[in-house]
């Protein structure tokens, strides 16, 4: 008997498609819309998952785009300890959509955050950028942030493929709307209930945000391409009187749904489900680390090995001796990277 | 006496440095500095510098030790302009130069750490030879404010430098002269260490080596130089209450020591 679900290709059938009996073997992509050239420059932006792309991009031979690099007399291992190379510019997480978009305007000039540095005792504190730093003088930190922002000018005019990474929708607003990556008094600042505000952005909210910021990138950049992602990390807190469980997956429905609509109506735009091999039923679990939060090594491996299967139609078979040696080669410095993954959001963990 | 043993020698002052102890080599007098001997581990045309070894320390008994090692660092790490210009602010020059990516105080910090932190052993290895004696460390020359006599001289930069020398601006040079000197201050103050800046007369009005005062290398100080840091070292040690470098008996006649 003949039906609509008789003669789909394996990979739309559950029981068919490799991965339960197998996880290594789940590629939940069946085609992608594009493929990366080598010397194609790659950039990369958005939530902590988006620096294990970055790396992992770089590592595989992708031209991956630095448009801030570290001052010349800074070697390799201050360079990673100031954040330079972990993101295409020194950002920090971009956590938001609405983040995105107004790291752009600022780069552009049209929107001046009112929020003033955060004073600690280490000294001043971004506070959209909470992560670099401390600066040891306005001046220091303006001048700084000048640079940023060229740099951020300079990524957008030169990237050829852009991947971001969305990670959140709750979010703090100043009262001229700006979005904070992280919530003012947990690395710096002062929370002011008069000033500060709670909100949980929505799917139309996140697709006009990431539209927007596109469309400002196509001014400078016509020809760029998106893959999209969304973090499968869960959320550190939630700041709503419900389990972070119930947040976690309220924030990951909407940006999943959000990167849908976004890749179903732009062909220049493709999404890349990192989400579902991390969290996959397939995996049971295992590429979550003991605190049920980090991604492994081993997940992360497995994302990028279908991410260059597909973009750089290369395809290391898993287990191959090549990917193992690889593996174990870089086993060491790979856990550390886990370990030392920049996450502004761990700042709502601190001792009670 | 035990086949095989030296007792230690003897010595008022001892000057342990690198390369900016040529200047005091030249310099020295044996009726103007009675009782310092200086000792050279630095090898000379760019070869690397030894390791400060226990057995060198241990021929000498001084009474006062002061460090020259190292204090090139603002040169290694400034003195050629990389090709992304870079300016910061510290305290004392506030201002910065137009165009310039300005990097924060904490990088430059790190990076500079970073680079005389091997050195930072050595001196720390060295007063810890002589435990219990006043020990001072000397800064570096200042930087050469004049561009025209580092590309005429650019010595062992000349390499980094290639055909036409861009050489970082001198106010960014003297920049990193400054946090160099404030992390030495602060590395030898939490040892005890008394720390002394280059002496002023050897300094023009804006705080640069004195044209007088100039080696014919980028970097270094010349003989007149040397004589001016033998001073203030001499200053210094009096004014601690130390041993002052006396007449001494013969075996403390000034000399130089070279143990590269």
């Amino acid at each position: 008997m003949s039906h609509p679900y008789s003669a789909i290709p394996d990979h739309q059938n559950w029981r068919r498609a490799p991965g339960a009996a197998d996880p290594a073997a789940l590629d939940p992509v069946a085609s992608a819309k594009f493929t990366i050239a080598p010397d194609a420059p790659v950039a990369c932006a958005g939530s902590c998952f988006a620096q294990h792309v970055m790396r992992h991009l770089g590592r595989a031979g992708f031209n991956t785009l630095v448009a801030e690099g570290p001052p010349a007399l800074l070697g390799d291992d201050l360079a990673e300890r100031f954040q330079y190379g972990i993101f295409s510019t020194r950002s920090g997480n971009i956590y938001t959509a609405r983040q995105l978009l107004q790291l752009i305007q600022r780069a552009n000039g049209t929107f001046a955050p009112a929020a003033a540095p955060w004073r600690t005792d280490a000294g001043l504190i971004d506070p959209f950028r909470p992560s670099i730093g401390p600066f040891a003088s306005e001046a220091e930190l303006e001048g700084d942030r000048a640079w940023h922002l060229a740099c951020v000018r300079e990524m957008i005019s030169e990237m050829s493929v852009f991947v971001f990474t969305l990670g959140l929708t709750e979010a703090w607003l100043d009262s001229d709307g700006a979005v904070y990556p992280l919530v003012p008094g947990a690395a710096g600042g002062t929370f002011d209930p008069a000033r500060h505000r709670f909100h949980n952005f929505t799917v139309e909210e996140v697709v006009a945000d990431f539209a927007a910021a596109l469309a400002l990138i196509r001014a400078v950049n016509p020809g760029v391409r998106v893959i999209l992602t969304v973090s499968p990390v869960p959320l550190m807190a939630t700041a709503l009187p419900r389990h972070v469980l119930q947040s976690t997956v309220y924030s990951k429905s909407v940006l999943r749904v959000a990167a849908q609509l976004l890749a179903d109506g732009d062909e220049a735009i493709d999404y890349f489900p990192s989400y579902e091999i991390i969290t996959a039923p397939h995996t049971r679990g295992r590429y979550f680390g003991p605190d049920a939060r980090a991604v492994t090594e081993e997940g992360v491996d497995h994302v990028m090995r279908v991410f260059l299967k597909h973009y750089a139609n290369v395809a290391p078979a898993p287990g191959s001796a090549q990917a193992r040696q690889s593996a174990n080669a870089a086993y060491r410095a790979q856990a550390q990277q886990l370990a030392d993954a920049f996450c502004d959001e761990e700042a709502l963990d601190g001792p009670r | 006496m035990l086949r095989g043993f030296t007792p230690r020698r003897k010595v008022p002052v001892l000057i342990v440095g690198n390369s900016h102890t040529g200047a005091l080599t030249q310099a020295i007098d044996p009726n103007k500095d009675p009782g310092i001997l200086i000792v050279r581990v630095a090898g000379r045309d760019g070869t690397p510098y030894p390791r400060l070894r226990h057995p060198l320390l241990a021929r000498y008994q001084p009474e006062v030790v002061v460090s020259l090692i190292a204090g090139n660092h603002h040169n290694a790490i400034g003195l050629i302009e990389p090709p992304e210009p870079y300016d910061f602010i510290v305290d004392d020059m506030p201002g910065t130069l137009p165009g310039r990516r300005i990097v924060p105080l904490g990088e430059i910090e790190a990076a500079i750490e970073a680079h005389m932190a091997p050195h930072m052993v050595r001196l720390d290895r060295l007063l810890g030879a002589f435990p219990g004696k006043p020990a001072f460390h000397v800064a570096g020359p200042p930087p050469i404010g004049d561009e025209g006599h580092i590309k005429t001289y650019p010595g062992n930069y000349a390499p980094a430098s290639g055909l036409n020398p861009q050489i970082t601006p001198k106010s960014v040079r003297m920049k990193l002269y400054l946090v160099q000197n404030r992390l030495l201050a602060a590395h030898c103050a939490a040892r005890g260490i008394t720390f002394v800046a280059a002496p002023e007369a050897g300094c023009d009005a804006e705080g640069f080596l004195a044209a007088d005062c100039r080696k014919e290398d980028p970097t270094h100080g010349n003989a007149h130089y040397g004589r001016l840091v033998l001073e203030t070292i001499k200053h210094a040690v009096a004014n601690r209450g130390a041993a002052a470098p006396v007449a001494a008996e013969p075996a403390a006649a000034p000399a130089t020591a070279r143990a590269a």
